[in-house]
């Protein structure tokens, strides 16, 4: 007698156990998603600028070149050669624009060059890009001091990129026994593995406009 | 009438299946280990072509075909267009020199086909001074791209050809063709 419609309260129960394990899901991504934009809200805060946050959409399809494609575009003000950062550092700059979609050359992107300074000995070079997840620093003086672990910093030269979002990490510093340059190989502080929103800078502070 | 249709309709379709690849390869190829083993699915076309189209449709197809994927690419412009035409002109002369014969030998000029398409994408970066960053990423996935490519390519080929018979092939005038080499070789000719 009390087994009477225990089976459709089991299938009742179990449909509803699965909405709600669901929506737990959903809610956890929501949480994600917040933790994320919420960084990216303080460094806009942080770096007085007046920016436009987009989503990664799409890769490159080509294996050779890495740019990403975000889901913003012309409608919502970003124009071509505008700086793409997060708040772990430089994501790179638009290269071409539609009404609703953006492509950024990255800075792991073999066509990429950015100017950068070392933070701490304020030594200068070109970050350009290598492979997926290495970059080298170029035209750095055999004389300048670079060591391992140092960070990289835009310089702000050239108008694109704000002065001071880190660009990458030395990972190893080699000096050939001749030249004048330095071989410096650099992590880009941004995990594009990982990448999902940025923001993309279409106003810098007074400070920062060159 | 019907066959008229689906004979116009085979190059749309054919440049459709091309903007699925890129979809593919610009969104699902990002995990791991697809975006280390990239296949490139749209070379497979540019090779299909080559084969099975004559000069001027597969050259033209091509030339569209290497126009989209440029603008889904942070590629110098003319790059991919000039390394899959590359790849058009070099797999159709290989059938003009050489035979081949069947399915195996279409996976192996794949692979070919796959690892001289990075080699041509090198030499016009190289020619643009930009190669010396590159080649060491080149040859790290010179073989296992090529490899992955081939892979694809056993059921992606098959499929195309399916495709093929029904909105470009004449089955009527390709059996018509078959009774009448069966006819001559049955006659000692």
């Amino acid at each position: 007698m009390f087994l009477v419609g225990t089976r459709q309260e089991n299938v009742a129960l179990l449909t509803e156990n699965r909405k709600l394990l669901n929506e737990i899901s959903r809610l956890r991504e929501t949480l994600q998603e917040n933790n994320r934009l919420r960084g990216l809200l303080d460094f806009r805060e942080q770096m007085e600028l007046e920016t436009v946050v987009a989503r990664v959409i799409g890769k490159d399809v080509s294996n050779e070149y890495r740019a990403i494609r975000l889901n913003r575009g012309e409608s919502s003000g970003i124009m071509k050669d505008m700086a793409v950062v997060t708040s772990q550092g430089v994501v790179g700059r638009i290269l071409r624009t539609t009404a609703s979609t953006a492509d950024v050359v990255t800075v792991v992107d073999t066509l990429s060059a950015i100017d950068a300074i070392d933070e701490r000995s304020r030594a200068r070079g070109i970050v350009e890009g290598l492979s997926d997840d290495l970059c080298q620093l170029r035209f750095a003086l055999r004389t300048d001091d670079i060591a391992p672990n140092d960070i990289l910093i835009s310089s702000g030269l050239g108008g694109i990129f704000p002065k001071g979002v880190p660009v990458g990490i030395v990972s190893k510093v080699r000096k050939q026994t001749y030249g004048i340059t330095q071989e410096v190989e650099v992590r880009p502080a941004v995990d594009f593995s990982k990448l999902e929103e940025v923001l993309v800078i279409v106003k810098k502070s007074k400070e920062n406009r060159t | 009438m019907t066959r008229i249709i689906l004979r116009l309709l085979n190059g749309p379709l054919m440049v459709l299946l091309f903007c699925l690849g890129v979809a593919a390869q610009t969104s699902l190829f990002i995990s791991f280990p697809l975006n280390w083993v990239q296949p490139d699915l749209l070379l497979l076309l540019v090779v299909w072509f080559s084969l099975k189209r004559d000069f001027t449709e597969g050259g033209v197809l091509t030339l569209i075909l290497g126009g989209i994927a440029e603008s889904h690419s942070s590629s110098p412009s003319g790059v991919l267009l000039l390394s899959y035409m590359t790849v058009y002109l070099g797999v159709r002369l290989a059938s003009k020199l050489l035979v081949i014969p069947d399915f195996h030998s279409w996976i192996r000029l794949t692979l070919v086909s796959s690892a001289g398409w990075k080699i041509a994408s090198l030499l016009v970066l190289a020619y643009l001074d930009k190669a010396a960053a590159q080649w060491q990423h080149t040859l790290v996935h010179l073989i296992p791209g090529a490899l992955a490519t081939g892979i694809v390519g056993l059921w992606i080929y098959p499929w195309l050809d399916r495709l093929d018979r029904l909105t470009h092939k004449n089955q009527q005038m390709e059996q018509r063709l078959s009774d009448d080499l069966r006819l001559l070789e049955n006659e000692g000719l």
